[in-house]
């Protein structure tokens, strides 16, 4: 079939096409999912908004409507008594029935509508997926938090409805994806949609009309979905005509019905062989995990993408760029290939045309690549007309050259994109408590952030207290498309696939510039401010639904300063400081070892006033904390459900480092462990506490955000304001503690006065706060928080809501049985041990050697893991680490002080105690939470006095696979059994029978 | 008297009761020998009786936590002899406790108060209620309700309990408040009370000046002084505070302190500025000594190490148990040391005191240099029952005079020829008092 529907005569004018395209759309969304991500859909997202954006630039009277319920039973209800539902949209926990069950009921009752079920990444998610019935389901798609992919699946859908009348009436062209993983697919999907429609914006600026735009974007391309061959095969032969190209996964199943594990690992292979028997010049894309099949591609002449290459997205863009005629137009001398000159949009065709040598221009058009490439942009009317109008028309080269030039400049047109900037420098001030720069996303934790905004609103808290005040700190975010532009602008998109150190990459991105607008943006908003900033990164990853990048990002505290330039530079300093952390090699394991792409992520910056109050050139709240309305570690009366919280005097670094902080149930605040009796206070209170320097010059550039933070002693600062609020003495003639602050002796940091007598109601609005998160993500959380004591007399305290994220639980993991599992002859067994069942693969045990521990020097044992990880990442081996102390510790004292990248290959991390060197379990810190969220085993043990086994002894009758001065690498030749039970807290590694 | 024929019975009258039948098997072998020269002990049956105690109360103690629930704990009291004064023990909380370690515990406790010297009696107590994790409501109700069953028990003149593990200023409190009520009347019934209802002062001192004053009389005895001493300590909390500050105040010269990070050597002896500093590096709890050689020059820290290699006249362990194990003994011994004041609680390995006694070194055992501790108790007692508070200097009076008095207890029973076997003296004049005072009062 030609795709020339309306050839236009030499001279003809071009009109406006009659065709109907996208007669199906879209009407009516029934969204079913839980409060926290309906929120981020329409307050990050703006899922609604940009919906109605496209229905109201398609000039179509009724955009969809998004109805969202919160449960499948509510929604079975809503089709029941509402109906007119034309596409149903639900995530996974949305209580009963499940997702199955209830797709299955929508498809018996309403068989036309389509069900799709979107889910967070998780591997125990998928896990179930794949043991349940899905042929209910239209798609399963995966979601961290890009509001991109929910478009990119309305307009899957809407292309699967209109694909037959237009590709096979309208001419409109399409693309044939073939992927079997949900995981790639959501991540391609979007990918692809946003190149077809950034050509689309691109070419609307030289739209000349508003109906040409609704023209244009009606006749994009359309994306064709295949999970399978044998659906592969068939949209080939039906759509090939129309076809721009195809990307293909190498291996996927040969049927609809197929379990994935049943894949063919080569049908990529006979589906290109197939196609280019049909057609030699079909773009095809192939994309595997396994190089080997790209030698198999280079043979078949078709191209190939490491799916796990850094810069897959770039090579993506890039080839379809080029073969499928997306990107920009390249002119090239046909016959030695040189670059004569590159078109992005029809202004510079234009030019180019009239300037390319005769050649070239005839290359072009005789090949009909001009037209192809207009076709892309769903610019049928120039392209039929340019397609129509070939040599044979004109009298001579120069009349055709000069005909193209007058049809394309007719087509050209400069529209600016209307941005909606929600921060206005002419309007903000400092009654405005969260504003936006930019209009990408917010990122994951600004996300949150704008969630909890919402929800005390909602619960009233704000002022539920009479002399406290329960809030966000005053925020801005300045969302990722800035990001991008300081990329962008500075050509920094080298660095994803260079290995650089991090001072090198911080230099390098310090030096850079940040776009002028922002900068602009930054003066209005600091001439506002008279309080130190913290910069945090919010990154389009982080803090999502189970993805955990907790703690892996930079945050930078800078000071505030009389002079706003200076202010200016120290906070640019910063900005720029948390984009470079997105490369520095911490984060770069992390992704890689989350199964994230490097490529994928992009940084958005919350730039927010710091808690508390100034006192002898320091700055600091009374206390920050981190609380979990799950406990993974109940002590006595305490229940998982109740909760748990870690508090500490001072920033929170303290606390998210692992340091020594207060932990308490919110339930029993009078019954922390730690201060329950006057040798543990003695014992394990704080000593040390964080403040912000404010001294300008303690702020440098340095890959340690903690550059200008001052850890301080508290013996030495017993007498700041906010040390007293948490202050108990020790009365040593007596051996008692005295509640005053005021009493002569040593100072101990037990938060009495908040916690057994109630100063403060902080457990009570810890208690309210974590419910009030678990009713509105339908999952247990962790939050962040600061609270400032020390305001003068007659102002409000200040509670500050810092950050909630969701927490992976453990709750469904199966529970086994002992009988098969047995501590017997086992090498490690704990009592105390998180994970998800039986892990598999596991051969080796690296542990720290006990008698060459020594705390003082657990810096040069980190770096000797350090190297020893490396290793066993070019080896791609997982492995179980043994040591004494709190992993992840930033206190040499307190454990060995390693990064993630220090220990991001294993697989089972266990705490164990030495005789003299005890171990209370890292739980509560980040690194706990990133470890847990990842599905890493982690036991605690102290073998010493009876709690758990550690088989040393039998370790080190083995011959070692390395051994250093410190540690200690054993291999087992057959993968050992390793199993955790995280329902009974019992874990047990043992070789295996 | 037949130690094993004694403990074979005792075995089947008690089975099962491990650590108290061992603390028995210990003591009397010790005093064996001096026993048999005393035939009016075994006409009296001593030894059958003085390893039984005198009663044991178990009782309920039913108490409410936070959350309204009924918690149900047991507790005990053990009231071993009071041949020589009225009961006198510790009341233990921990989940540990049963009636085989208070019997341990008490047994023990009868010979240590005997060798101070003052008339107090051996008895222990307590309860399995762990006061970890408990609030102060629940821990205050506790005590209370411990108390309305042992008050019937205790008196200034029949039992006067005090603190131990997990019976701190706090439970004293609670538990002297309940008696107080119960009882309607002010007395001394527990030590270890607060100074605003009866405590006594120096009680953090005691210890280590106590040890100071006995280690002076073990120099003065041998003809010296110990005026230009040099003396090595380890360890850096209250206890080795005290002797720094007691010795430096005599004369004598202390050159080493220790930390878990290794110790600090500073020939020039530590002075009022150094001892005072000993408090800040102990009010920073990070439990290291390392700074001490950063803030005073001429001083130096040895990383990982003992402070037993440095050559000393006297070398007082203060630290923790098994601290002077018997390679120390050897170096301190081939350096010349004089003399060792043992003030830690079995601070010296049983191959350290061997090579002390084997080379004719005095060695001050704990259980009498470090009485200076438990003789406060005793203090406190004579103070509330004369209804008088003394000033430190009162009390520091009196416990230099207790502990010339243990000194010359461990002297009686301990010459050997010209050498003085304190570990022995100490071992022997305790139950011999008790003995004594047994056969003395008839048979009861």
């Amino acid at each position: 079939m030609d795709n020339t529907i309306y050839p236009t005569q030499s001279g003809e004018s071009m009109s406006s096409a009659p065709f109907r395209f996208m007669r199906h759309r879209i009407h009516k969304i029934l969204l079913v999912c839980c409060s926290y991500d309906g929120y981020i859909l329409e307050e990050d997202g703006h899922i609604e908004a940009q919906i109605n954006q496209e229905y109201m630039d398609l000039n179509m009277s009724n955009p969809p409507s998004l109805t969202r319920v919160s449960s499948t039973a509510e929604a079975l209800e809503r089709l029941e008594s509402e109906g007119g539902f034309d596409f149903i949209l639900t995530m996974y926990n949305v209580g009963e029935p499940d997702v199955f069950a209830f797709s299955r009921i929508v498809k018996e009752r309403y068989p036309k509508v389509p069900v799709v079920l979107l889910t967070s990444f998780s591997k125990d998610i998928y896990r179930r997926i794949e043991e349940q019935d899905r042929t209910a389901l239209d798609y399963i798609f995966c979601w961290h938090g890009n509001a991109d992919l929910i478009i990119a699946i309305i307009k899957l859908i809407e292309d699967r409805m209109n694909a037959d009348k237009d590709i096979l009436e309208g001419g409109v062209q399409s693309i044939l994806l073939v992927e079997d993983s949900i995981r790639y697919y959501s991540t391609y999907l979007p990918a692809i949609y946003k190149l077809v429609l950034l050509q689309n914006s691109e070419f609307l600026k030289d739209a000349y009309n508003e109906q040409q735009q609704i023209l244009r974007k009606r006749a994009r391309p359309k994306i064709l979905l295949a999970t399978n061959y044998e659906d592969a095969v068939r949209i080939y032969q039906r759509y090939k005509s129309n076809l721009l190209g195809v990307i293909s996964d190498v291996g996927f199943p040969l049927r609809p019905t197929d379990r994935s594990s049943d894949e063919k690992v080569d049908a990529g292979i006979d589906l290109s062989r197939l196609i280019r028997n049909d057609n030699p010049l079909m773009p095809i894309l192939l994309q595997s995990s396994e190089e080997c099949y790209r030698a198999e591609a280079e043979e078949l002449g078709v191209g190939f993408i490491h799916k796990h290459s850094k810069t897959l997205h770039e090579e993506l863009a890039d080839y379809i760029g080029q073969e499928f005629a997306f990107g920009d137009f390249i002119f090239k001398d046909p016959v030695d290939g040189t670059l004569i000159g590159r078109a992005k949009d029809l202004r510079d065709m234009q030019k180019l045309i009239a300037q390319i040598p005769d050649s070239v221009f005839e290359y072009h058009t005789s090949q009909n690549h001009l037209s192809k490439w207009l076709y892309a942009r769903g610019l049928f009317p120039l392209a039929a007309s340019i397609r129509a109008l070939d040599r044979a028309h004109f009298d001579s080269r120069e009349e055709h050259r000069q005909k193209l030039v007058a049809l394309i400049r007719d087509y050209r047109t400069m529209l600016g994109q209307g941005v909606v900037a929600r921060f206005d420098p002419e309007s903000y001030s400092s009654a405005i408590g969260f504003a936006r720069l930019g209009e990408g996303s917010l990122g994951g934790k600004a996300r949150g952030l704008a969630f909890i905004n919402s929800m005390l609103q909602k619960y009233h808290e704000y002022n539920k207290y009479e002399d406290i005040r329960i809030l966000i700190p005053r925020t801005i975010v300045i969302a990722t498309d800035y990001f991008d532009r300081f990329i962008k602008e500075n050509g920094l998109q080298y660095v994803v696939s260079t290995e650089m150190s991090d001072e090198e990459l911080l230099s390098e991105f310090v030096a850079s510039r940040l776009p002028e607008q922002l900068i602009s943006e930054l003066k209005a908003y600091l001439a506002t401010v008279d309080y130190p900033l913290a910069v945090r990164s919010s990154s389009k990853l982080e803090d999502s639904h189970y993805q955990p990048f907790a703690g892996i990002y930079s945050t930078y505290m800078i000071p505030n300063t009389e002079d706003k330039s200076q202010m200016l530079r120290l906070l640019s300093k910063a900005i720029k400081s948390v984009y470079a952390s997105v490369y520095f090699a911490a984060s770069r394991a992390y992704i890689a070892t989350s199964s994230n792409l490097l490529s994928e992520e992009k940084m958005a910056v919350i730039v927010q006033q710091v808690c508390g109050t100034l006192e002898d050139g320091y700055f600091f709240p009374t206390l920050s904390g981190v609380a979990r309305s799950i406990n993974h570690y109940p002590i006595g009366d305490e229940r998982p459900e109740e909760g748990i919280v870690n508090i500490a005097l001072g920033l929170g670094k303290m606390v998210v480092d692992g340091g020594q902080t207060l932990r308490f149930s919110p339930r029993y605040p009078q019954k922390a462990l730690q201060t329950s009796t006057l040798e543990l206070t003695l014992r394990d209170t704080q000593r040390e506490f964080y403040a912000l320097d404010m001294r300008p010059s303690s702020f440098h550039i340095s890959s340690d955000d903690s550059v200008n933070l001052a850890r301080l002693t508290v013996a030495d600062h017993s007498s700041m304001r906010s040390v007293q609020h948490a202050a108990s003495t020790w009365n040593m003639l007596e051996n008692t503690i005295s509640e005053s602050p005021y009493d002569k002796g040593r100072k101990l940091i037990t938060f009495n006065r908040i916690l057994k007598y109630g100063s403060f109601p902080l457990a009570q609005i810890i208690e309210n706060l974590l419910a009030m998160g678990e009713q509105e993500m339908r999952c247990p959380v962790e939050m962040e928080f600061a609270v400032n004591l020390d305001v003068k007399s007659g102002q409000k305290k200040i509670f500050n809501f810092l950050q909630i994220r969701p927490i992976i639980s453990t709750n469904d993991d199966i529970s086994t049985s002992w009988d098969e599992h047995s501590s017997d002859g086992a090498l490690i067994y704990a009592e105390r041990a998180l994970g998800v069942g039986a892990m598999h693969g596991i051969s080796d045990i690296v542990y720290v050697k006990p008698q060459a521990f020594d705390n003082l020097r657990t810096e040069q044992i980190a770096a000797e893991l350090l190297a020893l990880n490396a290793r066993m990442r070019e080896e791609g081996r997982g492995y179980v680490l043994v040591g004494p102390g709190r992993w992840g510790s930033s206190d040499p004292f307190l454990g060995i002080p390693v990064k993630w990248s220090h220990i991001s290959e294993a697989r089972v991390i266990v705490e164990c105690g030495l005789d003299n060197f005890r171990v209370e379990p890292s739980q509560g810190t980040h690194f706990f939470q990133n470890v847990t969220s990842l599905g890493i085993g982690y036991l605690t043990i102290n073998p010493y006095e009876g709690d758990g086994v550690f088989d040393v002894d039998r370790l080190d009758g083995m011959e070692a696979a390395e051994e250093g001065e410190f540690l200690r690498r054993v291999s087992f030749s057959e993968p050992l059994t390793v199993y955790i039970d995280g329902r009974n807290n019992r874990g047990v590694i043992k070789t295996a029978k | 008297m037949n130690v094993n024929k004694l403990m074979a019975d005792l075995e089947l009258r008690h089975p099962g009761e491990k650590e108290y039948l061992q603390a028995v098997r210990e003591v009397l072998m010790t005093v064996e020998e001096v026993y048999n020269q005393h035939p009016e002990f075994e006409a009296n049956r001593i030894a059958e009786r003085i390893v039984e105690p005198d009663r044991q109360f178990t009782f309920k103690v039913t108490w409410v936590d936070d959350k309204g629930d009924v918690q149900v704990n047991t507790g005990y009291r053990v009231q071993f002899n009071n041949a020589i004064g009225p009961y006198k023990g510790g009341l233990r909380f921990h989940p540990s406790v049963n009636p085989s370690i208070l019997k341990f515990l008490g047994f023990e406790q009868i010979f240590k108060n005997a060798l101070t010297t003052l008339p107090m009696g051996g008895a222990k107590g307590g309860s399995d209620f762990n006061p970890k994790g408990k609030s102060n409501g629940e821990v205050m109700r506790f005590c209370q309700a411990f108390m309305t069953e042992l008050w019937r028990h205790i008196g200034p003149e029949t039992d006067v309990p005090a603190g131990d593990i997990g019976v701190g200023g706090r439970e004293i409190g609670y538990l002297y408040g309940m008696y107080r009520k119960l009882a309607r009347e002010n007395t001394g019934v527990l030590t270890g009370k607060g100074m605003t209802y009866g405590g006594s002062l120096i009680r953090p001192e005691a210890t280590g000046f106590g040890a100071v004053y006995f280690l002076r009389q073990m120099l003065e005895t041998a003809g010296d002084s110990i005026k230009g001493k040099v003396i090595s300590i380890s360890g850096f909390g209250n206890v080795a505070w005290g002797v720094a500050t007691k010795a430096t105040e005599l004369g004598a010269k202390v050159v080493t302190i220790s930390g878990p990070d290794g110790y600090i050597y500073d020939p020039a002896g530590l002075d009022e500025e150094k001892i005072a500093y000993m408090l800040e590096l102990r009010a920073s709890n990070n439990d290291v000594v390392a700074p001490y050689a950063e803030k005073f020059a001429g001083s130096t820290f040895f990383a990982g190490r003992k402070p037993w290699e440095q050559k000393v006249d006297i070398a007082m362990p203060c630290a923790t148990q098994n601290e002077l194990n018997g390679n120390d003994a050897k170096m301190l011994v081939d350096n010349g040391v004089q003399m060792v004041a043992e003030v830690s609680n079995m601070g010296c390995t049983p191959e350290a005191i061997e090579t002390f006694l084997e080379a004719k070194v005095p060695y001050g055992p704990g259980k009498a240099v470090n009485a200076g501790g438990v003789a406060t108790s005793g203090l406190e007692m004579t103070q509330n029952a004369q209804k008088l508070n003394w000033t430190a200097a009162e009390v520091d009076a009196k416990l230099l005079q207790i502990m010339s008095s243990i000194h010359t207890a461990c002297l009686e029973y301990g010459r050997e020829g010209e050498y003085i076997n304190y570990m022995k003296g100490a071992n022997i004049a305790g139950f011999m008092k008790v003995a004594k005072s047994m056969v003395e009062q008839g048979i009861l």
